[in-house]
């Protein structure tokens, strides 16, 4: 998103204050006050045409002052725009925890748990269709790492520009990528790359770096640390956007992988509402995939419990509602197995750089 | 003799924890050294009654309950000289009328003597006692815990929250009278992970041990305790909870599996009297935790409107630089019920129970209503406090008319009793008449009042009849007559009531949960 869709600082707090005038005009009139949120699961969100990614859809459900635990919510939710107009007039920012800590002092508005203001910093977002980055929120956990040959200026703490090429200006542990990732803190600059490879696991991420394979085929590796951060999904858009390069998705075979590919490239259901700043639809699925599991005859374990229900759930999760994702899942149901990236290991170190890499990409016209 | 003490669940400390429970009158204190005199078992019971146990009479044996040898040894022991005599002299529950009878059936001479009966005729008088219509057994013989006493025996051993109580009326199994107590808490520090603890006892001794096979825990068994609030995996057997029950068997002839006398044997009378108390206390378990979720969800809403919506008004009304609405209405729309809210509490200068009570009207209309209360009416107890008069509707039953209540406005309605002690009172029922539910209050069963009318009504006549008996005791065949003319209405009415329990134990307003 450019400077130009982002909100003025008069703009956000007057879609803070509309939230409380809605509570304030209700109550004016003898009603409960309440606020209306559309509903955040996977009954609803579709497909948008338009932008191609997964977005809420009409369902809403409303939040009002009849029952202790959502009255408790509207009131923490004034908190929290207070404090957002506060950090706002002076200039500073705050992390979700630290507002979390912060809200000890806010009597019967206080938290219960570091979840639940999360989630309703998110809630005001979707009302308010501002960023947390507008409301001085940051999040706690650090973005992904880059190792590839890409060049990037990020603004630093005093206001410079710094260029860094996230090959050579990086050590072992790669380009540390920030919270805020949009023009105004992060330009990208140059690439010698020709596709993107983001990865589940940090283990798989040092393996292909050990084994130079960011520069024998001529990518960008990302370490997307489990569930990706919302920096590190609008990083990979933005370079997908401006650099029109193909980003493939290599992951661990397990129902909650696949939940990571959806939320980068369809859009994570909790974060429906800015699908598309974060989604990349452009993404692929590497691997590993069900197929593979007995292609390469992978080492591999029983589904748990919670595997099976999360399958189960994933059939009728509208953004695996394809051929291709309902027959990956139904092989793995009939299997009753889950594999990991590092199983490749079974054939040597170099096999998955040697081999399974090449002959996936291969398969998805990315050979090299 | 050398033993070795066994400590622990099955052993001394048991036994003594569980005598104390059943005597509430005594304090028991255990302390067991080892050779070297360090305490490796300590026990204190301390006495949380003043009230000494009843004395019992001693009664004759019932015939109902008479086998051949026990008669031919009467028969040879007796002094009397004529059968008669003999019969009315020796069993209880035998009339002139009905000794006459039964020699007649048994085709014995009234003018025989005793000594000289040969067993052939024994054995055809033992067939006569089970054919003659016979009074009942005098009950006095048995000594029962009493509820009151029950749930103070608990509270010494057993920390809890709550506490249901039954004494049943005494009952008549094969000539020998038994009376079922039981007592059931819940809640506090008892464990709810595992079986509830049974204790049972027969007359006021513990047995501690063959709980599987004896008849008090069968009957327990048989309850179907998830309707009440207890977990029963799989639907039968010993219910799951942080509860326990007591099980008290009185009887003349308590009736053990063998000599050791660990447990209770099978009866259907004695397996039907325990299954009907436990289904009362399982209902005064219901009414309690109904009454616990209904608390807590009207706590709530106090919270609700009285802290969070004035807070939510304050902010809301800072942050936009406006006015702050007036909540009144809001707070209608939000509660939109009637609360009833009851405190009960100790007045230790008057000594006296009080119950303060209050409604509240969070509706938009003007609500008008008859509260009334349970309270624990006895011979000992007394509504000595009660500056809003009201009038007594049944036993331990006290009604109060509210003038209107308007909206948004609230009463208080306080009462108090002597004649308890302190903790004694510690749970209270409140019903209503009106319209509209009341959130904290249960609606007045007037089906179910009416058979406890009824059934008192009666009570109170049997009695007048045996007291004129009592006075006249002549025996005039006519007054006789009128007793077991009534006792014969009075069993058949009994039917009802049992259906309907007995009047001291909570059961107004209940839904029909028996099975």
């Amino acid at each position: 998103m450019s400077e130009s869709t982002r909100k003025s600082r008069r703009q956000v707090v007057d879609s803070l204050h509309q939230v409380a005038a809605e509570m304030h005009n209700r109550m004016q009139r003898g009603d409960p006050p309440r606020m209306t949120l559309p509903v955040r699961s996977k009954s609803n969100i579709s497909f948008d045409n338009r932008l191609g990614v997964f977005k809420y859809g009409k369902s809403k459900t409303v939040r009002d002052a009849t029952k202790l635990g959502s009255a408790r919510q509207l009131l923490r939710t004034l908190h929290i725009t207070e404090f957002i107009e506060e950090m706002i007039d002076s200039g500073k920012s705050s992390t979700l925890r630290e507002m979390y800590y912060i809200s000890e002092g806010w009597g019967n508005g206080k938290f219960g748990s570091q979840n639940e203001s999360n989630n309703l910093a998110e809630d005001l977002e979707i009302v308010t269709k501002c960023l947390r980055e507008d409301f001085k929120l940051r999040p706690e956990e650090d973005g992904a790492r880059i190792i590839g040959n890409i060049t990037v200026e990020e603004r630093n703490r005093r206001g410079e520009w710094m260029t860094i090429n996230c090959r050579d200006d990086v050590g072992d542990s790669g380009y540390g990528v920030p919270y805020n990732v949009e023009e105004e803190k992060l330009r990208l600059v140059d690439e010698d790359i020709d596709f993107v490879m983001a990865i589940e696991t940090g283990g798989m991420f040092d393996r292909l770096i050990e084994n130079g394979f960011d520069e024998e085929s001529r990518c960008a590796l990302i370490h997307l640390k489990g569930q990706p951060a919302r920096s590190t999904r609008r990083i990979m858009r933005r370079i997908s956007d401006e650099w029109k390069k193909p980003i493939v998705v290599f992951t661990d075979c397990d129902p909650w992988s696949f939940r990571i590919f959806a939320s980068i490239a369809y859009g994570a259901i909790k974060t429906a509402h800015i699908s598309e700043y974060l989604a990349t639809k452009e993404a692929t699925y590497l691997g590993i995939t069900a197929d593979d599991i007995l292609a390469y005859d992978l080492p591999s374990d029983d589904l748990s419990k919670q595997d099976i229900n999360a399958l189960e759930a994933e059939l009728s999760d509208p953004r695996f509602n394809t051929g291709w994702w309902q027959e990956q899942i139904k092989l793995m149901q009939e299997l009753g197995k889950k594999a990991e990236q590092q199983s490749l290991a079974k054939y040597g170190l170099d096999f998955v750089t040697d081999t399974y890499l090449p002959e996936k990409l291969d398969g998805i016209g990315l050979g090299y | 003799m050398k033993a070795k003490y066994q400590r622990g669940r099955k052993s001394v400390y048991q036994y003594l924890r569980m005598t104390s429970i059943v005597n509430p009158h005594a304090s028991i204190s255990l302390i067991v050294y080892d050779r070297e005199g360090s305490v490796v078992e300590e026990g204190n019971w301390t006495r949380t009654s003043n009230k000494l146990p009843r004395v019992v009479e001693e009664i004759k044996p019932h015939p109902h309950g008479i086998q051949l040898g026990t008669l031919q040894r009467m028969l040879r022991e007796a002094n009397d000289r004529r059968m008669t005599s003999f019969l009315k002299h020796n069993f209880s529950g035998v009339s002139p009328r009905a000794a006459k009878e039964i020699l007649a059936i048994a085709e014995v001479e009234e003018g025989r003597t005793p000594k000289r009966i040969k067993a052939e005729e024994a054995k055809k008088m033992v067939a006569a006692f089970q054919t003659v219509k016979l009074l009942k057994p005098p009950m006095d013989c048995l000594s029962p815990i009493e509820d009151l006493l029950i749930k103070k025996g608990l509270s010494k051993a057993i920390d809890s929250r709550f506490a249901s109580t039954v004494t049943r009326n005494p009952s008549v199994s094969q000539g020998n009278p038994f009376q079922i107590e039981v007592g059931l808490v819940f809640g506090g520090d008892l464990t709810s992970d595992g079986p509830i603890e049974i204790l049972r006892f027969a007359n006021r001794v513990p047995l501690m041990y063959q709980q599987g096979g004896c008849l008090l825990t069968k009957a327990l068994e048989a309850v179907n305790w998830k309707s009440y609030g207890l977990e029963q995996p799989g639907g039968s057997g010993i219910p799951k909870g942080p509860a326990a029950v007591l099980i008290h068997l009185a009887s003349t002839n308590v009736q053990f599996t063998s000599e050791a006398k660990e447990a209770v044997s099978h009866n259907e009378e004695v397996f039907d009297e325990i299954r009907k108390a436990m289904l009362e206390v399982g209902r005064g378990l219901k009414n309690h935790l109904k009454k616990s979720s209904q608390r807590k969800k009207a706590k709530e809403k106090f919270e609700l409107v009285n802290i969070i919506l004035p807070e939510i008004s304050k902010k809301s009304s800072e942050l936009l630089g406006r006015e702050e609405p007036d909540l009144a209405p809001v707070i209608t729309q939000i509660m939109n019920a009637v609360f009833l809210e009851e405190v009960l509490s100790w007045d230790k200068e008057r000594r006296l129970s009080l119950c303060s009570i209050t409604i509240h009207n969070y509706t938009a209309r003007a609500r008008a209503y008859t509260i009334l209360a349970k309270w624990p009416e006895s011979s000992e107890t007394s509504m000595e406090f009660n500056p809003r008069g009201g009038r007594k509707e049944a036993r331990g039953l006290w009604a109060w008319r509210l003038d209107t209540l308007d909206p948004g406005t609230s009463t208080v309605l306080e009462f108090g009793i002597s004649g308890l002690t302190k903790g004694d009172w510690n749970e209270a029922d409140i019903f209503f008449r009106g319209n509209g539910e009341i959130i904290g209050a249960t609606k007045m069963d007037e089906a179910l009042l009416d058979e406890q009318r009824k059934a008192e009504a009666l009570e109170a006549a049997v009695e007048e009849v045996r007291r004129k008996d009592v006075s006249s005791h002549t025996a005039d065949m006519k007054s006789e007559q009128s007793i077991s003319d009534l006792s014969v209405e009075a069993s058949v009415s009994s039917d009802v009531t049992e259906l309907v329990p007995s009047a001291d134990t909570d059961w107004f307003g209940m839904e029909s949960d028996d099975q």
